[in-house]
């Protein structure tokens, strides 16, 4: 049986639309990087879905997301495991220690998971559960987009519904530090964006990169200031990059200042979680129906059987990918010599075939990533690419969902 | 003016070059100056396109005020940077404006001046008839990785480093008739690009554009660049290999305030 798409098919903005779109999305939603080589990151069109689809992603990422909550629970009582996962030694000694020196306690919970649509139904290509990003486009530039096209709606607002979690676990007028690689501005436009979110709800942001804070006593401090909580977005597998005076395990255990993650988080991320599955009391029902086959490099023929896509274990935004046909040959080859002696650091995972959307005659290859914020789906985070490899070369695209069918019936009755 | 407007005029839409400006200086920066007496003539600078004409290297460079095959990389200290788009500018290229950095009232790396000129700069730059093809000029801080002060507690870490997809393809720059890049940087670096700018230009040079250098400041004509292959070249993680090394060798990282350690904590420091 063939199944309905899940999205409809829309034309895209005039160039001029387009234009001033961007500018706005520039201005309004902090997106400073607009443009990335020749792509420009700002799709002209969105990815309307229908609203069953929209519900049964939101569904099963709330389902991947309370399995992935329970399994890292028990994988932080076995570091045994660790070295499987793939994680660098000092990122797997800090955790080590969260048995005894008490894990840090976290607030704001959030993951988000990307979906494909394939001619199976919705798979997962990954999850994110350490620091997802993504924020500016998936609420403002949703926001912007949503009245071109009349009767549909963002999926949600996981910046507004994320900063709403974190200040609920602040007193009015206490600080958050919103703890980034400072170097980036990509990273940084996530932060600005946010900050504005908390502020909007009484609490003050503070832009900091990770070695900015005080530890005293497990509490985070500023100068003078202690801290309400920490929003991390530096990924919890550089903080080893710190200097150790700098008290970067405090992310991982022993801290007692709430942070969103904790840097444990970083246990389901890995692309190797799959293999220790078997070896986990946790049941993993919905990862295991979402989440395509996936192997170590070393026990597979993937040399010769193009079937599997190739994936650094700790990899980013689809970055270091090898896909055979469909990766550079010069990147291809970087990728074979890496795993030549580093198979322990990637995972193979079977390739899915997904279903492009056609927009003005051209197909684009969407992934949607969804978010759960302690456990509740929050919104979505749509990317398109025109090969089926969705990676830093993928346009953001606004993900909107058609209107319930009673208030698209309550609109026409009003008219 | 606010950011938006002065990013108008800088990153027009007729341009195809404009998708490249960096947005990031004109968010936070434009609401801090001080609103323009009147525009200060920017001085005239002496620039020596490569003859279209003429094969490169033969030593017969002209005045020639315009080349269409010819786009320039100005990477000068600050606002200096600014002027030499503008004088380029006003014989038909069209300036980029790349600062991907922010502004602080602290700040290490000072943009306060290239924000002044950017914004001094705007009005007669909308009075040129800019050709919508015109070759691009893009614009880098020389003094991006190389602060006037250490970054030490208090101040602001805005330092910045620029990437290969900061810029357009080499595809692209020879499919828009791009052929020759000439590089406007210091004599004393004696043609070798910075490190940050080496990934991009060698990737270029592999692909077939010809890299020229110059010193705008000085009376030599362009000469022929050999980009030498700088580390982790082509690396597929350079980037974060590169911004993890910066982040480790200073007091935190680039774009945000390093803080005043509390006198009452005892603590040395901030790593």
């Amino acid at each position: 049986m063939e199944l309905r798409l899940p999205w409809t098919e829309v034309a895209p903005l005039g160039p001029g639309e387009h234009a001033r779109l961007r500018r706005r999305a520039i201005f309004e939603c902090c997106k400073w990087d607009p443009q990335v080589e020749d792509v420009s990151t700002v799709a002209p069109f969105p990815l309307l879905l229908r609203r069953e689809a929209w519900d049964e992603i939101a569904g099963l990422s709330e389902t991947l997301a309370a399995e992935a909550a329970a399994a890292e629970a028990e994988l932080a009582r076995r570091p045994a495991l660790h070295r499987e996962l793939g994680l660098p030694r000092p990122v797997r000694r800090a955790l080590k220690a969260v048995p005894d020196q008490g894990a840090t306690p976290g607030v704001a919970r959030v993951m988000r998971f990307d979906f494909h649509w394939t001619a199976e139904g919705w798979r997962i290509s990954e999850s994110n559960t350490d620091v997802p990003g993504g924020f500016n486009e998936a609420s403002g530039f949703a926001r912007l987009m949503a009245p071109f096209f009349p009767g549909s709606e963002p999926s949600g607002d996981p910046a507004g519904r994320l900063a709403e979690a974190v200040a609920a676990s602040v007193p009015p007028g206490g600080a958050v530090a919103l703890v980034h690689a400072t170097a980036y501005t990509d990273d940084r436009q996530v932060m600005v964006f946010l900050a504005r979110e908390l502020e909007a709800r009484g609490r003050r942001a503070v832009l900091a990169a990770p070695d900015h804070l005080l530890w005293r006593d497990g509490r985070a401090w500023i100068g003078d200031e202690e801290l309400g909580a920490l929003l991390r977005f530096f990924p919890a597998e550089w903080l080893p990059n710190l200097p150790r005076s700098s008290g970067w395990e405090h992310f991982f255990r022993g801290g007692r200042t709430p942070v969103s993650n904790p840097a444990s988080a970083i246990l389901p991320q890995s692309k190797r979680f799959p293999l220790i599955w078997d070896r986990l009391e946790t049941p993993l029902p919905a990862w295991r129906r979402l989440l395509p086959e996936t192997r170590d490099p070393r026990e597979v023929s993937w040399k010769t059987d193009g079937g599997w896509v190739l994936k650094p274990a700790l990899g980013r935004v689809g970055d270091g990918i090898g896909l055979a046909g469909v990766t550079p040959e010069k990147e291809w080859k970087q990728i074979r010599r890496e795993l030549r002696f580093g198979g322990r650091w990637w995972a193979a995972q079977r390739r899915f075939e997904a279903v492009p959307m056609t927009v003005a005659g051209e197909p684009f290859y969407p992934c949607v990533g969804v978010y759960t914020i302690d456990g509740r789906a929050a919104g979505g985070y749509g990317r398109v690419a025109r090969r089926p490899i969705v990676n830093h070369l993928a346009q953001d695209v606004a993900v909107l969902v058609e209107p319930r069918q009673e208030e698209a019936h309550g609109r026409v009755a009003a008219l | 003016m606010d950011g938006s407007q002065l990013f108008e005029v800088w990153a027009p839409e007729d341009s195809v070059w404009s998708r490249w400006a960096k947005p990031a200086l004109f968010a936070g920066g434009p609401q801090v100056l001080e609103p323009a007496v009147s525009a200060p003539a920017m001085p005239a600078m002496p620039v020596h396109p490569v003859d279209p004409v003429a094969p490169p290297g033969s030593g017969s460079y002209s005045q020639a005020p315009f080349d269409p095959w010819t786009a320039f990389v100005v990477d000068m200290p600050g606002e200096r940077s600014v002027e030499i788009g503008m004088a380029l500018a006003r014989t038909g290229y069209r300036p980029v404006p790349l600062f991907n950095t922010a502004y602080h009232q602290f700040a290490i790396v000072p943009v306060y001046p290239i924000l002044k000129r950017l914004r001094d700069g705007a009005e007669e730059l909308q009075g040129l008839a800019i050709p919508s093809d015109a070759p691009p000029v893009f614009l880098l801080d020389a003094k991006r990785l190389e602060p006037g002060a250490p970054p030490e507690p208090g101040k602001f870490d805005n330092r910045w480093a620029v990437f290969p997809q900061d810029f357009p393809s080499a595809n692209f720059l020879l499919s828009n008739n791009v052929r020759r890049v000439v590089l406007l940087q210091e004599e004393r670096l004696q043609g070798a690009p910075r490190t940050d700018l080496a990934h991009v230009l060698l990737r270029w040079q592999e692909a077939g554009v010809e890299i020229y250098a110059q010193d705008p400041d000085g009376t030599m004509s362009p000469r022929p660049v050999q980009v030498a292959k700088p580390s982790a070249f082509r690396s597929l993680f350079y980037r974060a290999l590169t911004l993890s090394g910066l982040r480790r060798s200073s007091a935190g990282g680039f774009g945000s305030v390093i803080p005043i350690p509390s006198q009452a904590s005892g603590t040395s420091g901030f790593g």
